[in-house]
């Protein structure tokens, strides 16, 4: 390989040189995988010597995302109250016929399986749309209802708008409790018996180059197999615990799905599957030197998902490398993990970039302002009261096993209550009965208590969120959880009329 | 009036079946068995005639259209059935998957490209007939 050398005395180049190299044919571009094996081979001297271009890869399930439709005016015109593509509806936050169709919004006829994500992928494909909408009539807009088939090419402009896309790095999913849970983080199974992470580790664009010293506002990137720009820092960016996102947008007219494709997660809803790829020009060592990071330096948190707190626990560290093996370790326990973005498609996209810029069709520019390096990403201020399920619980009726079922019977009737709590010597869940329970032992004429409790029981935590134990208790047809702490000590109860009580308030 | 039709089958046919689980009792019961695909027909008509009710497990199919090898299936597959190749390609092995017995992989899948379909043998798979 016949490499152009840098002035030895120069310790930097510049973006227009690269872009003249561009032009001429003579720049060196590597993938991040490629680079970071120059630099393990021959250093950091050598490979910001030989490499004008670093192109990056990341493609996974992008919530925040979504495309701007213009349809065009009908005759005679509307202004569009409500709209939906293939049922789904979209947003109309301008005028007349502007739309925005977000990735995670459901249809109304297929919830969970098909979404905007999907409408912008079909319209990319090339498929026809149904577009409905309805409004209240002006003087200048007369109509009320429309209803056409459409096209990609019948839209004026289609633009994906993504204010949320491209994390430098996301945690990884576990689930602590006694049932599979569906996350945006995919499926997890009960007691950690899986993990799920996401991202592309050493190949993400924004890893590749940390402080941001070329990503920012107006940065040519690849995105969804078209060219598209960086537009500024994505909401949440969070530079500081180096979870920075990208706000971009581009062309979907030009787009592929092989780059762009709308997903469905059970019990979750939809989404899009974004491609964005960002060449990092390698304009001084230190550029070089970063650009060679490797997965075993990227460490994430692995966070419990089976608490639905904002502030879930974190139950240790892991790197991108621990990842990308197929198992983790947590409190000695092997772990199996499986990633939920395209690894393969990541390297793709790095790929692409790559053959795009030598081949010339691709230039770079450098940003008109760069992404934020301070800024902090808060919690929501509440100004309302949460309610938790310590604020509603109440001291449970208990029995233990061994007692007769006509006391238990009596004793419904003196407390006036339907569930009697089980519970060992040291005041520990065993079971739980309802009066039903008891009521129908009375009329087979069973003696032993041992023959009607319910062992396996669905129980809730104090510090848990209202909405989580009423959403237990109507996914499990019950009226009533136990409360425990870790060590299963029953410390009261948390009935469905004291939840609708405050919730129904 | 209990008969070791199992065992009758293996004698009559002899075709090896092998029992994965049976949870059997007086009253009757129910047995997960593995023949071999081309004793699957005799095996099955002996069985009903005998007066069992067969059915046979669904079948994973993945739809390489669909699939963009995320890998969201991967470690939850129990047997390893689906494992990532060395450009991080997610690959099915329909020989080692366990069917719809498991199914685990299948509502996981964001692209939707994974299902659990029927036998093609149709004859095979009414119980009526």
């Amino acid at each position: 390989m016949e490499v152009k050398k840098l002035d030895s005395k120069k310790n930097s180049r510049t973006i227009k040189e690269i872009n003249a190299k561009i032009k001429t044919g003579d720049v060196q571009v590597l993938t991040a995988e490629e680079m970071k094996k120059l630099v393990e081979s021959s250093g950091v001297e050598v490979a910001f010597k030989e490499v004008d271009v670093v192109t990056t890869g990341t493609f996974g399930a992008m919530c925040s995302s979504g495309a701007i439709i213009n349809v065009g005016h009908s005759d005679p015109p509307i202004k569009i109250q409500r709209a939906w593509i293939n049922e789904v509806e979209a947003c109309h936050p301008g005028a007349a016929v502007d739309l925005y169709i977000g990735a995670t919004a459901m249809s109304e006829t297929q919830p969970f399986e098909y979404g905007g994500g999907h409408v912008i992928e079909d319209l990319i494909r090339g498929k026809e749309v149904e577009l409905k909408a309805t409004a209240y009539g002006t003087d200048c807009y007369p109509r009320t209802r429309i209803k056409t088939n459409l096209t990609r090419n019948d839209l004026n402009q289609f633009y994906l708008l993504n204010f949320r896309n491209c994390y430098q790095r996301y945690a990884c999913a576990v689930n602590s409790r006694d049932e599979t849970i569906y996350t945006y983080m995919g499926k997890l199974l009960p007691r950690l018996r899986n993990a799920t992470f996401s991202g592309a580790g050493e190949l993400n664009p924004l890893m590749n180059d940390p402080d941001y010293e070329t990503i920012g506002i107006g940065t040519h990137i690849f995105l969804g197999g078209a060219q598209g720009y960086v537009i500024g820092e994505g909401t949440q960016h969070d530079p500081q615990n180096l979870s920075g996102t990208l706000m971009v947008r581009g062309n979907c007219k030009k787009m592929t799905t092989d780059f762009l494709q709308g997903a469905a997660f059970t019990r979750y809803g939809t989404t899009l599957y974004v491609g964005i790829g960002i060449p990092i020009p390698i304009l001084n060592e230190g550029l070089a030197k970063k650009t060679a990071i490797r997965d075993n330096e990227i460490f994430t948190n692995v966070v419990d998902y089976g608490v639905p707190r904002r502030d879930r626990p974190k139950l240790g560290k892991v790197s991108y490398k621990e990842l990308k093996s197929g198992a983790i370790t947590i409190n000695d326990k092997k772990i199996r993990v499986s990633s939920l973005s395209s690894l393969k498609t990541a390297k793709n996209i790095a790929g692409t970039l790559k053959s795009w810029i030598e081949n010339g069709s691709f230039h770079l520019t450098a940003p008109v302002e760069r992404l934020p390096i301070d800024s902090v990403f808060k919690p929501m201020k509440q100004t309302e009261e949460t309610s938790f399920v310590a604020n509603v619980m109440h001291a449970a009726v208990t029995c233990n096993e061994s007692e007769k079922i006509r006391d238990i019977a009596d004793r419904i009737v003196t407390k006036s209550v339907n569930h009697i709590v089980v519970v060992d010597d040291d005041g520990r869940l065993c079971g739980i009965v309802t009066s039903w329970d008891i009521t129908r032992a009375m009329a087979e004429g069973k003696k032993a208590l041992a023959d009607v409790v319910t062992r396996r029981v669905v129980t809730a935590k104090p510090d848990e969120p209202l909405e989580t134990a009423s959403r237990k208790m109507a996914q499990h047809n019950i009226s009533a959880l136990p409360v425990i702490d870790s060590k299963r000590k029953v410390l009261g109860i948390v009935t469905a009329e004291d939840v609708s009580k405050l919730l129904g308030r | 009036m209990a008969q070791p039709i199992t065992a009758e089958i293996i004698l009559e046919h002899k075709v090896p079946i092998n029992i994965i689980t049976a949870h059997v009792t007086s009253k009757g019961g129910e047995v997960l068995a593995e023949v071999p695909d081309e004793s699957l027909e005799t095996v099955v008509q002996a069985f009903r005639q005998r007066g069992a009710t067969v059915t046979l497990p669904k079948l994973i199919e993945v739809d390489s259209e669909k699939c963009f090898s995320c890998g969201a299936c991967v470690a939850l597959c129990p047997v390893e059935a689906i494992t990532f190749a060395d450009d991080f390609s997610v690959n099915f092995s329909k020989e080692k998957c366990v069917g719809s017995t498991c199914g685990a992989c299948v509502d996981a899948c964001p692209a939707r490209a994974i299902k659990s379909v029927k036998q093609n043998n149709s004859e095979l798979t009414d119980n009526t007939h």
